[in-house]
């Protein structure tokens, strides 16, 4: 099996460059080898930061970064890590946007050990699935990728997933615990395909799907990173999934709140082969700091 | 029953009616009135408006007899679990202009509203006139706790001898009897509030920002203060100013800020009891109360 990187053009391997680039700097707190650009936009967790603050300030050791992807047509790359804050583990969803040579915007989602599913260790492990190469005359183009992305998020907003395009053998991983097909994990929930999973019905427990956005279209390594916010208001205490049994919203479910997600799809085929996400737990109503727009990769 | 008939210490019992059946209706809002939970705009019909139930477990309401807001503690149900709410009400006219709430939930730190029944009787408590402060002196008073966690500096502060604090209905002062998993260590929590702040164990906390002061009532000698502390994460161990280290807790070792509302009783000039509400932001979280460009 090949890996995605192995062909790739001279502009992808630039950018991924410069994300490694931005992740060495990161772990060893060093903005000096890098170029900032004016107006640089930087957001943590939903917040707009000074450069400086936020990771910035406690990060130490090294970012192991291997589900990397870059999208030259819009100069941008980014990653799914597991960084060190002050000595421990955290899970780093990033996006980096240049302009020419400098870094005009950075957006992260940082997972730290309170976050639930938080599994870092896990993240930097390389996926076989995530990482294949996808031969160019398999591809698929830029708005057929982001439609394919597209129809996961409108499958949960709609409970629906006839439109969902998945492989059977399709993993998806939420902050480095693997939340499909996992007998380990209690809850049936996790021991079903990502297919099963959108059929039982569940997706009734989340209310909103808002400020969905396709950011980075790689495709060369055919993947989509997109970010997300889910809703959970909370204000039915119970679901009934399609076989009619009827289950409890309870725990964390049971209060309104929502995640802001970062999730990256590999498409295979025209279906969403291997799921990497970072959830981070928000207030409700919580803003994505970003408008709709910012950012996307069309 | 119109706005202008509510008496303002009856907005909060109309208010917590409301809550309960999940009616914002009840309430004589403004047509532009504003809302958040927990530092989010929120339309008024949403959060615990669509999960809250009863019984109401815990009410204490108080009133700023200057501008009208009122303010409120409270416990009560969200699908059956206990939540404490923080609330402030600003009128305008008889009509509610400004909702403004805290929902604690359920949360990992300190979190007992099975401990709040009855507000302190020291915070019911009418001042005698000599000992009522200026509006602008009380403010002054409670400002300075802010002062002094930013300083490490319980010196600052003008608290009395029997000042106790209590955070999401744990009393964290002055106590051993904290059994619920906190940063809270035996030793700090059987210090008084002064000597806690300058053992420099809230050395994290490096900014209280977004200070506001919404209701003062002289009568009672209460301030009610809405502040955000950020907590950076970037020391882990600090050195006193004896020489002596001490490492920063735990909980204080990721990046976070906290939206807090506090109530201050303040009587002759000193802080004589503190309750606050709290949760946990994403680090740099601003306010939903600030103008464009401010924070």
């Amino acid at each position: 099996m090949s890996d995605q990187s192995a062909d790739q053009s001279p502009e992808r391997a630039a950018l991924i460059q410069r994300l490694d680039l931005f992740c060495r700097a990161l772990a060893e707190r060093d903005a000096s080898r890098l170029t900032l650009a004016k107006g640089l936009r930087i957001t943590e967790n939903g917040q707009t930061l000074s450069f400086g603050e936020g990771l910035w300030a406690t990060a130490g050791g090294p970012v192991d970064h291997i589900h990397d992807f870059a999208d030259p047509a819009t100069g941008q790359a980014g990653t799914i890590a597991r960084a060190i804050e002050n000595d421990h583990p955290v899970v780093l969803s990033l996006r980096l946007r240049f302009e020419g040579a400098a870094i005009r915007e950075i957006e992260m989602i940082v997972a730290r050990p309170t976050e639930m599913l938080f599994v870092p260790d896990n993240v930097p492990m390389p996926r076989e699935r995530l990482l294949v190469a996808v031969e160019p005359e398999k591809r698929r183009s830029r708005a057929e990728l982001v439609d394919i992305a597209n129809r996961y998020f409108e499958g949960l907003r709609n409970n629906d997933g006839a439109r969902l395009l998945v492989d059977d053998h399709c993993q998806r991983h939420e902050n480095g615990l693997r939340a499909t097909n996992n007998p380990d994990r209690d809850g049936a929930i996790f021991h079903m395909t990502v297919r099963e999973q959108f059929d039982t019905g569940f997706a009734a427990m989340i209310t909103n799907v808002r400020d969905c956005r396709h950011l980075i279209v790689d495709e060369e390594a055919q993947l989509v990173f997109s970010s997300v916010i889910f809703e959970h208001a909370a204000d039915e205490r119970f679901i009934t999934y399609r076989d009619g049994s009827v289950h409890e919203i309870s725990g964390l479910y049971a209060q309104p709140m929502g995640f802001l997600i970062g999730e990256l799809f590999k498409i295979v085929d025209g279906r969403i082969h291997e799921i990497e996400a970072v959830l981070l737990t928000i207030p409700f109503g919580m803003p994505s700091g970003w408008a709709p727009a910012e950012g996307a990769a069309q | 029953m119109t706005g202008r008939d509510i008496f303002a210490g009856d907005l909060a019992d109309l208010y917590l009616d409301a809550l309960v059946a999940r009616d914002p209706g009840r309430l004589p809002l403004s047509a532009n009135v504003r809302f958040s939970e927990n530092g989010q705009s929120l339309p008024i019909d949403s959060g615990l408006w669509r999960t809250a139930g009863g019984p109401i477990t815990y009410r204490f309401p108080f009133v700023d007899s200057a501008s009208g807001a009122v303010g409120l503690f409270a416990v009560l149900p969200e699908n059956g679990q206990k939540t404490i709410l923080a609330a402030r009400i600003a009128l305008e006219n008889g009509l509610v202009t400004e909702l403004e709430t805290i929902v604690v939930r359920r949360m990992g730190a300190l979190f007992a509203p099975d401990r709040l029944t009855e507000p302190r009787p020291l915070f019911l408590q009418a001042l005698p006139p000599e000992e009522r402060l200026s509006r602008a002196d009380m403010i002054r008073a409670a400002d300075l706790y802010f002062e002094g966690i930013e300083r490490d500096d319980g010196a600052i502060i003008p608290f009395s001898a029997d000042c106790h604090r209590v955070e999401n209905g744990v009393r964290v002062t002055g106590t051993h009897d904290i059994d619920e998993r906190t940063i809270y260590t035996e030793t700090l929590a059987g210090q008084n509030p002064a000597d806690q702040i300058s053992s420099g164990f809230f050395h994290y906390i490096k900014r209280i920002r977004d200070r506001r002061y919404p209701i003062v009532d002289r009568e009672r000698g209460l301030v009610a203060a809405i502040v955000m502390f950020d907590h950076p994460a970037d020391d882990l161990v600090i050195t006193r100013p004896d020489g002596s280290q001490l490492a920063m807790p735990k909980e204080a070792l990721s990046p976070s800020s906290a939206l807090l509302y506090y109530l201050f009783k303040i009587r002759a000039g000193e802080i004589a009891g503190i309750e606050v509400a709290y949760i946990m932001l994403p680090y740099r979280s601003r306010s939903a109360w600030l103008a464009d460009g401010e924070g």
